[in-house]
């Protein structure tokens, strides 16, 4: 037997919706929902260490040997990014790398003004520590306002040991913005493999830090009711969207 | 003690339904929603963070303090210096990315690339607060700015409220809530009401000036509601610039109400005849006292904008076109002093919500399903398009850069006109899926400004 389904007017349907959404609408509405504090969760808890100055390691990449001798190997860079707070540096040792002491220095420069210069922070690592892993994490106290300005980090051995065989890589050109390698104060057509960065602390760190234990839990309460009064109102409207609502006589 | 458990339970338990039945109680609920998301934008951005806030702080902080109101004294240079101080001290110039001048200037003056006087500004708002400041009784500069923010809130309350009235009585209140419910998850709009700026205000009135001009379009008694539309844009006038399009837009919806509308009674009764004839009296006292020399103030504040002339800088394609992305992307977020955008993937989401909202409100007065709200698409679009051509007559023509939230004295009728405008593309059985996708994107959106721009450069 055939079925007819029987048109309805516009204004007669909205009346079996009107109060409470569908099933697929209902559904619907918990997937936004989701979605949403997915989101608000995700940007809340997510570390934001950004990435800053950045040379890649690749075909045209050689080593800069000399540490041993006393050679004084330098990068400058420009950090795009405030809060730089780590350098990276990529170092292999040829042979004895465990003995001896290497001085590594992060200064800010200000080219405008005849290559002026401030020392940020300088610290002494192994030879063992700067070889051990592929990547040296040069970590430095975190510097807030350095975002647009430059910097210079140098690395030498204050007490030289030619039987020393560490070496740095580089890579030939120019790939930062505004950076070059110095081999003892000249320039060279190249730059050391390094990649600063700038940790940032969380957004659930920086809500802690701003408003404390039982503010932090006040502002939760907050937050729980206000997803509450969008979720209800959102599932008012969505009932609405089935009943045609006309506007007012 | 069981008693009083069973009747708070039975209490809770009603109240969850009510709520949950979404009826009469949306408005309410939508309203929560932003008074929360402002609570938390008064304690997150830093003092002076909001557009202009310290000349409008200083304004209000002098006629707090004068014993008998003279609008014609309008500055304090050891307040002027008392706020640059406090601007340093809060890190102003470091969020600037500037170097912080030393020593600090004296006044004003010895920042005018960053704050320009408010010599002419139109009164109301200062009026206002420093009326609330002097009965406060605050005399520290930062305490006084968070109480000027939490009056902005309680300005940007009843503006969501105008604003579903005003797009309930035309569109009915499935679009009401829908605008509502966008307005409020407006990250740039949540972050204007809570600034110590004329913005709050004035937006409070274009909103009132859409509720009455939706009702005098729709049966509403005429008299009252047309006494509302003048006095709604009396106050716009003399608050802010921006409320500068409502004379325009008042002559537009008598027009409107004339060939669309169904104009009610103009029948009066008493309590009506003794509130207009008051009302009048003491506006005719005020104007006797201090009103024309505001309006000479006024005529020298909207001098630039009335010069009709082009800036050299207009006739540039562009300029034209940096100023439509910037103006579109201001008005949805930029926060601090157009320093902080939403990441740019957002910012060109908007604008693509924006022209398809506008494409579908074009179909939408074609749709039979929608010619109901004819009616309604043909108000909003006067008021949206009247207050766009304000902005580009008054600041675009004259070269000078755009600031989104001159739009909100009309985000009532644009709300209404984004949320319509993007369901005309669809049949009306996914309008419930098209709602909750489009909230959704709102709230991600809005999740994202708070979480990517907002708390991380303010929260230190």
């Amino acid at each position: 037997m055939r079925t007819v389904r029987k048109q309805e007017p516009p204004s007669v349907a909205p009346a079996r919706h009107a109060r409470a959404p569908g099933r697929w609408t209902g559904a619907a509405l918990v997937a936004a929902m989701i979605a949403t504090l997915a989101t608000e969760t995700y940007l809340i808890v997510v570390d934001r260490t950004v990435s800053g100055a950045r040379v890649p390691k690749t075909d045209q990449s050689f080593l800069v040997n000399g540490l041993g001798q006393g050679v004084r190997i330098s990068q400058t860079f420009l950090m795009r990014a405030g809060g730089l707070d780590e350098v990276r540096l990529s170092a292999v040792a040829q042979d004895e790398a465990g003995a001896g002491n290497l001085a590594v220095a992060l200064y800010e420069v200000w080219k405008d003004r005849d290559g002026a210069e401030r020392l940020l922070f300088r610290d002494r690592v192994t030879a063992g520590a700067l070889t051990r892993y592929p990547t040296f994490r040069f970590a430095v106290p975190r510097v807030d306002d350095t975002a647009d300005r430059s910097f210079r980090i140098d690395i030498w051995m204050p007490e030289p040991r030619p039987e020393v065989g560490i070496s740095l890589w580089a890579t030939d050109g120019r790939s930062s913005e505004d950076g070059s390698l110095f081999i003892n104060g000249q320039s060279a057509y190249a730059e050391l493999v390094f990649e600063t960065r700038a940790t940032r602390a969380t957004v659930w760190a920086r809500l802690r830090n701003r408003f404390g234990g039982a503010g932090l839990t006040l502002l939760l309460l907050l937050s729980v009711g206000a997803h509450a009064a969008l979720f209800v109102g959102l599932r008012a409207i969505a009932a609405g969207g089935h009943a045609f609502t006309e506007p007012r006589e | 003690m069981r008693r009083m458990v069973s009747t708070l339970t039975a209490y809770a338990g009603s109240a969850t339904t009510g709520l949950a039945a979404g009826g009469r109680s949306l408005p309410a609920l939508l309203v929560l929603i932003f008074v929360l998301r402002g609570a938390l934008a008064i304690a997150v951005v830093p003092p002076w963070q909001h557009p202009d806030e310290p000349q409008h702080l200083a304004l209000a902080h002098v006629l707090a303090r004068q014993t008998r109101l003279d609008l014609s004294n309008r500055r304090d240079l050891d307040v002027e210096h008392r706020i640059l101080r406090s601007m340093a001290a809060h890190g102003w110039w470091q969020h600037y990315g500037e170097i912080e001048p030393d020593p600090i200037p004296a006044s004003f003056d010895g920042v005018p690339e960053h704050i320009s006087t408010t010599v002419t500004a139109p009164p109301v708002y200062y009026l206002l607060a420093s009326a609330v400041l002097a009965l406060s009784g605050i005399e520290d500069l930062v305490a006084q700015s968070y109480a000027l923010r939490w009056m902005a809130l309680a300005l940007a309350a009843p503006t969501l409220l105008c604003l579903w009235a005003g797009t309930h009585r035309l569109f009915g209140p499935w679009v009401a809530g829908g605008a509502t419910v966008l307005t409020a998850l407006h990250p740039q709009f949540v972050l204007m009401s809570t600034a110590v700026n004329p913005a709050a205000l004035v937006n409070l009135c274009g909103a009132v000036f859409w509720w009455q001009a939706a009702r005098l379009l729709t049966g509403a008694p005429a008299a009252a509601t047309l006494a509302l539309l003048t006095g709604a844009t009396l106050v716009g006038v003399f608050t802010k610039r921006a409320g500068a399009p409502l004379v325009l837009m008042l002559a537009t919806v008598t027009i409107i109400a004339w060939a669309h509308g169904r104009i009610g009674p103009w029948r009066a009764n008493w309590r009506t005849v003794v509130g207009t004839a008051g009302g009048l009296v003491v506006t005719g006292l005020l104007a006797a006292v201090w009103l024309w020399p505001e309006v000479d103030r006024l005529a020298d504040s909207w001098s630039y904008a009335l010069r009709f002339s082009w800036a050299d800088r207009a006739r540039d394609w562009g300029f034209f076109r940096r100023f439509t992305t910037g103006l579109l992307d201001s008005a949805w977020l930029v926060a601090g002093w157009l320093r902080y955008p939403a990441p740019s993937v957002w910012l060109a989401l908007m604008r693509l919500l924006v022209v398809v909202a506008v494409g579908g409100c074009l179909v939408g007065l074609r749709r039979p399903a929608m010619a109901v709200w004819r009616t309604g698409f043909i108000l909003a679009g006067a008021l949206v398009a009247i207050q766009v051509a304000g902005v580009y007559g008054g600041i675009y023509m004259n070269g000078y850069g755009p600031q989104g939230h001159y739009l909100f004295p009309a985000i009532g009728p644009f709300m209404a006109l984004v949320w319509v405008g993007i369901h005309a593309w669809w049949p009306r059985q996914s309008w419930a899926y098209v709602s909750i996708g489009v909230v959704a994107f709102f709230a991600v959106f809005d999740a994202v400004g708070w979480g990517s721009v907002i708390l991380p450069v303010f929260l230190e």
